[in-house]
């Protein structure tokens, strides 16, 4: 899932599927994330950064 | 392999199936969510408490509707309970849902929906504001799907005792000269056809409710059946052997009872079954199966080959039903089951379900 | 998502399948079990078997969280879940999953307020949401489920939320393993390894596998190629007469693992000395509790529960099964005592166990064989 809004201050990142579902993700083991960043998600948290840049996931 | 292993090995299987085919029994000690979920549990309950209490051979066929000779006139009857949260879903409300399920499981029987009566279930403090909606809304469908309300009954029951409302709706309608619909007229060769992209209705249920933290743009698909089966019966007459209004279980569950009931197997090819790219996303997301998920305006055809193209250019043209598609085919073996040709260029066996989809973690 | 598209593809899948094909040894029955339940998922979702030679079998293992919670732990969930005021939150395939006397789907029918939730943090929002109710989050899962209960309980504390619990039943996926390997009737020739534990765990925990028991790891993906490639993988180690951990899944997994995941665990969980699991018994240290820091959270210290240890029955034979010893429709109850309506074991409560598994496709897999 690719991260829409995150905040420094915040250990929670809204995040967007491919097909544009928006759901909130504990970013505890991956922080700090950036917006555009593409983050393999499980059970409501992202285990992993696959990719750092927007764009590059397709 | 050994052969007399072998034999063992046959033996368990038999054993499985004698099982399997065994006539359902209801033994459960209480009534649980899995008895209203349209799987196993619910085909246990009606096979084994309904059907036998009451004896009647239209019953007996689990039909969608019930068909009744009256004086030389065809007629099917069929009757709904509509409990829904939230009572308003994004794409319709419970009065929609009210309308279009008793209109649907009519069109499915070949019936022309003409009458239905409605059975409201108030609770107390419900607001006028939300009643005055859904009857605006029952008028509204009603009116689009060309029947009349000719009956109705209300009762309020105490606060707690009714989630906002209970919609009853009563459906009587006329069997149409051109349908000669029967499960037993399903041969192996025939074609599956689904009236279009499935999931979307159980899907934006789910999330309606709010109890997934997932924001997608889902709109339920309740919409009268009538003029995709008017369509149908128009283009394939008597090559149409049978059809499903796809509500709880989804087409799986469908699938399923028309396997077991004409003693085919239905092969689904995967690849060939529409499903909105937000709602597979969805069930990806909660690992559930499309495949399962209610809808309130897709049915599943079953057609003779030779008319099948015909009859699936018509469902094309039908408003509501673009995404029409020949999804599979039925064979004679292994009779009663239901298998998928994955896109992956794999098969697996798609079984009724033991209750709700439940989400899956692992 | 474009990015997995590719490993779905049917023509790559053929092309797999006949490299597999031309690999193996006609005259060898060849066992490879699937570690993590997210596996055996994707290889009847996609009909993976179908691509593999009669002669290559994949054996179903411990790694379905849900599954080997055994029966003692599930009376104990329902207890808490009958207890006034509580609102009892669970992942969805958990609720059908039998204790000794029921499921908490018909706790649920009698009047328990059990819901089904997504994740911790949806069970946390609920709690934020009621306050004048606790909430408890019945934690299960392997490595990659527990960094989420981890993270929400850190933010529950962050927050000062008093009425949040969790009942503790995460596992850790490598006791299990060396408990199979241990046995002296075990049947395998190699492991795919579980790719999202291993985004936490790394790869390097495997290494016991090929160094003290001779039987080759490959860490796999969840795509349907990337199962059947992490096949050939092993089978290749295999006619090369190698044996070591690879990694298929390198997309995604770090070969060291999370370091971040493992402070966050460490901090909120210690392990149990011993913990029991539905068809296999009790094992050493597999199984995590909140650490004392978290103890205001622990469930198992707020409520009281029965903590009655529930034997398996005794004619379940799931552990046999799982160490491919027997095949499903060998045991003593299969089909009869133990079917999907109602299950027994580990093997038959999950849709996807290798017996309920059998039970629903055996007659297509012979099928397959025959021709």
């Amino acid at each position: 899932m690719r991260v829409v809004d995150a905040h420094a201050d915040d250990d929670i990142a809204t995040c967007e599927d491919a097909e544009g579902s928006r759901s909130d993700v504990l970013i505890g083991l991956v922080a700090p994330v950036a917006i555009g960043d593409l983050l393999l998600v499980h059970a409501g948290t992202a285990l992993l950064r696959l990719h750092t840049n927007a764009g590059d996931a397709a | 392999m050994t052969p007399s292993v072998d034999a063992r090995e046959r033996e368990a299987l038999e054993k499985i199936e004698r099982v399997r085919n065994m006539p359902p029994r209801f033994r459960d000690e209480q009534i649980t969510m899995a008895h209203g979920a349209g799987g196993r549990a619910t085909a246990s309950l009606i096979g084994g408490l309904f059907v036998p209490a009451f004896a009647s051979a239209s019953l007996a066929l689990q039909d969608d509707a019930g068909r009744i000779q009256l004086d030389g006139l065809g007629l099917a009857l069929t009757t709904d309970s509509f409990v829904v949260r939230p009572l308003r879903f994004p794409g319709g409300s419970i009065g929609e849902l009210a309308v279009n399920g008793t209109v649907n499981d009519l069109a499915v029987a070949g019936a022309r929906p003409a009458a239905l009566t409605l059975s409201l279930v108030l609770e107390e403090g419900l607001s006028s504001d939300t009643l005055r909606a859904e009857v605006d809304a029952i008028a509204r469908a009603a009116k689009a799907a060309g029947v009349e309300i000719i009956a109705g009954d209300t009762k309020v029951v105490e606060r707690g005792h009714a989630d906002g409302m209970y919609i009853c709706t009563t459906g009587l309608g006329r069997i149409d000269p051109r349908a000669q619909l029967s499960p037993a007229s399903i041969r192996p060769g025939d074609r599956v056809l689904v009236s279009g992209r499935i999931g979307d209705h159980g899907v934006a249920i789910m999330l309606a409710r709010g109890e997934f933290d997932l924001d997608a743009t889902i709109e339920s698909d309740t919409r009268s059946l009538w003029p995709a089966v008017d369509a149908l019966l128009d283009a394939a007459g008597s090559s149409l052997r049978c059809m499903r209004d796809a509500t709880r279980g989804g087409v799986a569950s469908v699938l399923n009872e028309l396997a077991r009931s004409s003693n085919v197997a239905m092969i689904v090819h995967e690849a060939r079954v529409p499903v909105h790219p937000a709602v597979s996303g969805a069930c990806e997301l909660l690992g559930i199966d499309p495949m399962y998920v209610a809808n309130e305006g897709k049915l599943v055809a079953v057609v003779a080959p030779d008319a099948a193209e015909r009859a699936l250019s018509a469902l094309r043209a039908v408003r509501g039903c673009e995404d029409a598609a020949e999804i599979g085919e039925v064979r004679e073996e292994p009779p009663g089951m239901v298998l998928v040709h994955t896109a992956f260029g794999g098969r697996r066996v798609m079984d009724l379900l033991v209750g709700d989809p439940l989400p899956r973690i692992c | 998502m474009k990015f997995v598209d590719e490993f779905r593809n049917a023509e790559l899948g053929r092309s797999v399948s006949q490299q597999i094909g031309a690999l193996v040894d006609p005259t060898h029955h060849y066992k490879i079990m699937e570690v993590c339940g997210g596996h055996t998922h994707t290889i009847y979702r996609y009909g993976v078997s179908d691509l593999l030679p009669p002669n290559v079998e994949l054996v179903h293992g411990p790694g379905c969280p849900v599954c080997v919670i055994p029966m003692g732990r599930i009376d104990d969930a329902i207890a808490v879940a009958r207890t006034p005021n509580v609102i009892f939150t669970c992942f969805g395939d958990m609720m059908r999953v039998p204790g000794s006397s029921g499921t908490l789907l018909e706790a649920k029918a009698e009047g328990a307020d059990v819901r089904m939730v997504y994740s911790p943090l949806d069970a946390l929002r609920i709690a934020k949401q009621s306050p004048d109710r606790e909430v408890v989050f019945f934690a299960v899962g392997f490595e990659t489920t527990a960094p989420s209960t981890a993270l929400t309980l850190m933010r529950a504390r962050a927050e000062g939320i008093r009425n949040f619990f969790c009942f503790c039943n995460h596992v850790t996926i490598i006791p299990p393993l060396r408990a199979l390997l241990e046995s002296p009737d075990l049947r395998l020739d190699g492991f795919i390894g579980p790719g999202h534990v291993c985004t936490i765990v790394g790869a390097r925990p495997f290494e016991f596998i090929p160094a003290e028991y001779g039987k080759p790891v490959v860490i796999s993906g969840f795509e349907p190629l990337d199962m059947l490639y992490s096949v050939y993988m092993i089978l290749r180690q295999l006619s090369d007469g190698r044996c070591e951990v690879e990694n298929q899944y390198t997309r995604v997994v770090p070969y060291d693992g999370n370091p971040q995941a493992f402070r966050v665990l460490s901090e909120v969980f210690e392990l149990r000395p011993h913990f029991e699991w539905r068809g296999l018994g009790f094992i050493s240290q597999s199984g995590l509790k909140l650490s004392d820091a978290y103890r205001d959270f622990d469930a198992e210290l707020r409520y009281t529960v029965p903590g009655v240890r529930i034997a398996d029955p005794k004619a379940c034979q799931c552990g046999e099964v799982l160490k491919g010893v027997i095949k499903p429709w060998e045991c003593k109850v299969f089909g009869t005592a133990c079917t999907p309506e109602h299950p027994i074991g580990t093997c038959m409560v999950s849709a996807e166990g290798a017996c309920a598994a059998y039970y629903n496709f055996g007659r297509i897999t012979r099928e397959r064989e025959a021709v």
